[in-house]
């Protein structure tokens, strides 16, 4: 067979070709770009939205956990992405491959691509070259890949969409937070009723602790205990204390909850749980989880408050710097606390309130009934009982027990108008009806 | 070489003589069109093909047919047990010339034609079959020392009787592998065989036509050989191609003591002994070529690897004992290797 003679309108049909194939290379190519990022951005969103949402809604612990399987799914989802990206960025050759497949060219085109980077022609080159630019509009950008934005645009806008169907629920649970701002009131404590612990140093919730120095030196005391017990405890133990303070941490810095430092006043007054000024019913009508006026938010339920390492008269915020916390057992008297609020004690002992793995959020939101039912109303049905206004509902004693019957009206009379003498329509002889008035307003 | 063939051959050139060829065949033949098509395509891919088929199914007929259609020197051999490897190469005889002197004279053989028939060239004893494999593979034969070339175009079509195995000598492997394709003749349907009878058994026989004549045919066969070897292979496809063949090894296949088996399918390490030499592969490209000229392509495609690969790969397969046992064919084998090999191309 003769060789091929040189072309030169053979060389234009075959630019006319690769330019067609370059571009639809930059299609493809460009797809599967936006496909690694949206797919990437989907994935980040996502993996944001879920431990938000987290944070606000669950327990340090499990929010830690859910956050990390998150990330580590956002992170493999990546890395899966990148990789999806690499194998998906086209050369000439897979896209003629493409083009041939998609156009049922029988490989027309990949042949062709092939033979010229050889270089070495047969016989039927033009032949090769002729039959291709015939089949041209076969294999234009536009009839071999529609698309421009590739489809996984939907993904990210479902990831968008749940971020912000997320917003609202983050806000709302922002509600004792709020109450927990709300103003603050110095606490006097029983140093005999507070379980004192070792605090994470990741704790950033502190307070400003202040008593007599035979309280203060009793504080320390028991401080030097718990740390000696906490050197005591086992490894795993130790290492769920960390991961709960890390979580609590980590939520609060995500949910921006952070409690105001306290002011406690320590009084150390004989016996555990006697508080002659707290009525008894307070005690007794109480639920659990209503039992801190200022609700925890640090994270750890050991972290509530945290004390000096050693006893003095005035002692600064806690901060940091203190490596003990306090808690209050739930049925902590609230010696100075006004008894027109809330329920005076600010600490809840997790465990006396079986929820032991709970911190940071859950316990402020656990234990903050004016998150829970509104925020607390001041009228006088409140005056007397404070079981009502944590509540919110008429109690079984008190004044506000009667809330269910009309109330007696002291309206004066009308002219027309004559007082109603029960006493006095009946044949009740005069020497007793004092004694039967005094029994009937009693 | 006459003015036509001057002229560059083109695609439609080729598409439009085989096609011709084809028609005149099956004037004579009934049915087999793919056999046919196997026929002609082993003939312009340069290679020899064996005929499988039971008695009655039309090989010879096929085969002579092929003879007369082209135009070419054709001769038969009928394979016997007794027939010597000097029947079929030729031999020096001792010739009286002109001037009665006696002298040794070399008398060429059967073999010396375009177009050779080995009728059941199984019935032949091994020395005897291994005459054909110079002739086959190298176009030449060497008789006392002396090498005789042989004209191409050359194509040998041998046949193979599958039920009468009785003093028959199985081919061995080399040989086997020389035969480019192997086409079976199966049992015509009902309809074929009626239009069997009626074409063969009335007073007047289909006549069928030369395609060439004489003095051109070989120039132009082997121009269309030629035109075949031009067809364009992607690299892509030759390595689906290798990977094919390579897929018919077992995992347990050893070369010169190394091995070199691929980790193949779990049926083809179970049923095959030995898979396709690398001779499977060219015929795969071969074949492929045809058929791309046939489809009026210049390129060849991976469908037509596919489409090759029973006749291609199925006679180079050694089955084991198991197989033979269990009834495993080498054509399902080569359909299961061509579907695995397909399924990793996408």
């Amino acid at each position: 067979m003769p060789s091929v003679p040189y072309n030169p309108r053979g060389e234009e049909k075959l630019k006319l070709i690769l330019g067609q194939l370059s571009a639809l290379r930059a299609r493809l190519n460009g797809l599967a770009f936006q496909q690694a990022v949206f797919v990437g951005l989907a994935l980040v969103i996502a993996a944001a939205t879920i431990i938000v949402l987290a944070a606000f809604t669950l327990a340090p612990l499990a929010f830690l956990t859910i956050g990390a399987v998150a990330a580590l799914i956002c992170l493999g989802g990546l890395a899966l992405a990148g990789r999806h990206l690499w194998r998906m960025r086209r050369s000439a050759e897979a896209v003629a491959a493409l083009a041939d497949k998609r156009a049922d060219l029988k490989d027309r085109i990949l042949t062709l691509i092939a033979v010229q980077k050889q270089g070495a022609h047969s016989s039927l080159w033009p032949y090769l070259l002729e039959d291709a630019t015939l089949r041209r509009e076969d294999f234009a950008p536009a009839r071999i890949e529609r698309r421009r934005i590739s489809r996984t645009l939907y993904l990210l806008v479902a990831a968008l969409m749940l971020a912000a169907l997320a917003t609202p629920l983050t806000r709302h649970t922002r509600g004792p937070v709020a109450v927990a701002k709300r103003g603050q009131t110095p606490l006097t404590l029983n140093l005999r009723d507070l379980n004192i612990q070792p605090s994470d140093r990741g704790s950033e919730n502190g307070a400003r602790l202040s008593g007599d120095a035979k309280t203060m030196r009793k504080l320390a005391q028991m401080m030097a205990e718990a740390q000696r017990k906490e050197r005591n405890k086992d490894l795993l133990s130790k290492m769920k204390h960390s991961a709960q303070n890390l979580a609590g941490n980590l939520q609060n810095k995500i949910t921006g909850r952070q409690a105001p430092p306290l002011d406690i006043r320590l009084a150390d007054n004989g016996a555990p749980g006697s508080n002659p000024a707290t009525p008894p019913e307070s005690n007794l009508n109480s639920p659990p989880e209503s039992n801190a006026q200022q609700p925890s938010d640090s994270g750890s339920p050991q972290s509530s408050a945290q004390a000096p390492a050693h006893g003095s008269e005035e002692t600064q915020p806690g901060g940091n710097q203190s490596p003990l916390a306090m808690q209050a057992p739930p049925n902590t008297p609230d010696q100075g606390q006004p008894q027109g609020g809330a329920d005076s004690r600010p600490f809840a002992d997790p465990q006396r309130s079986g929820n032991d793995d709970t911190g940071g959020a859950s316990h402020g939101a656990g234990t903050d009934p004016q998150g829970l039912y509104g925020p607390p109303d001041n009228d006088n049905k409140s005056q007397g009982s404070f079981q009502i206004a944590i509540d919110a509902r008429p109690g079984a004693s008190g004044h506000a027990a009667n809330r269910a019957y009309p109330p007696k009206v002291n309206a004066p009379l009308n002219p027309e108008q004559h007082a109603d003498e029960p006493i006095g329509r009946t044949d009740v002889p005069a020497e007793d009806r004092s004694t039967i008035k005094r029994i009937f307003e009693r | 070489m006459s003015a036509a063939l001057a002229e560059p051959l083109t695609v439609a050139d080729f598409a439009r003589t085989f096609r011709r060829i084809q028609g005149e065949i099956h004037k004579l033949i009934i049915g087999h069109e793919q056999a046919v098509e196997g026929l002609l395509s082993a003939l312009f891919a340069g290679g020899h093909v064996l005929i499988e088929g039971v008695p009655g199914t039309g090989k010879t007929t096929l085969v002579k047919a092929l003879g007369t259609v082209l135009n070419l020197s054709f001769n038969r051999i009928q394979f016997t047990v007794d027939l010597m490897p000097a029947d079929i190469t030729g031999t020096r005889v001792i010739l009286t010339g002109d001037d009665n002197r006696r002298e040794f004279s070399f008398q060429p053989g059967p073999v010396f034609c375009h177009i050779l028939l080995g009728d059941e060239i199984n019935r032949a004893t091994p020395k005897t079959q291994s005459a054909l494999l110079e002739a086959m593979a190298e176009l030449q034969v060497t008789v006392a020392a002396k090498t005789y070339r042989l004209a191409p175009p050359y194509f040998v079509m041998a046949t193979l009787n599958p039920i009468e195995m009785e003093g028959t000598y199985a081919l061995p492997e080399a040989q086997l592998d020389r035969f480019i394709f192997k086409v079976s003749l199966g049992f015509p349907d009902e309809s074929e065989l009626v239009r069997i009878i009626s074409s063969t058994t009335g007073p007047d026989e289909a006549g069928i036509e030369p395609v060439f004549t004489h003095a051109e045919a070989a120039g132009r066969i082997e121009a269309l050989k030629h035109l075949v070897r031009e067809v364009m292979v992607a690299p892509a496809i030759e390595q689906y191609a290798a990977r094919m063949v390579r897929a018919t090894q077992p995992a347990s296949a050893s070369f010169m003591g190394e091995r070199r088996g691929a980790p193949g399918d779990e049926v083809v390490n179970r049923y095959v002994s030995f898979g396709s030499s690398p001779r499977g592969a060219q015929a795969l490209i071969l074949g492929a070529k045809v058929r791309a000229l046939l489809d009026g392509r210049a390129n060849v495609a991976f469908e037509d690897i596919d489409a090759i690969a029973p006749l291609a790969l199925q006679h180079r397969i050694m089955l084991n004992y198991a197989a033979h046992s269990d009834a495993v064919d080498a054509a399902q084998l080569v359909e299961r290797v061509v579907k695995a090999v397909r399924a990793t191309r996408s």
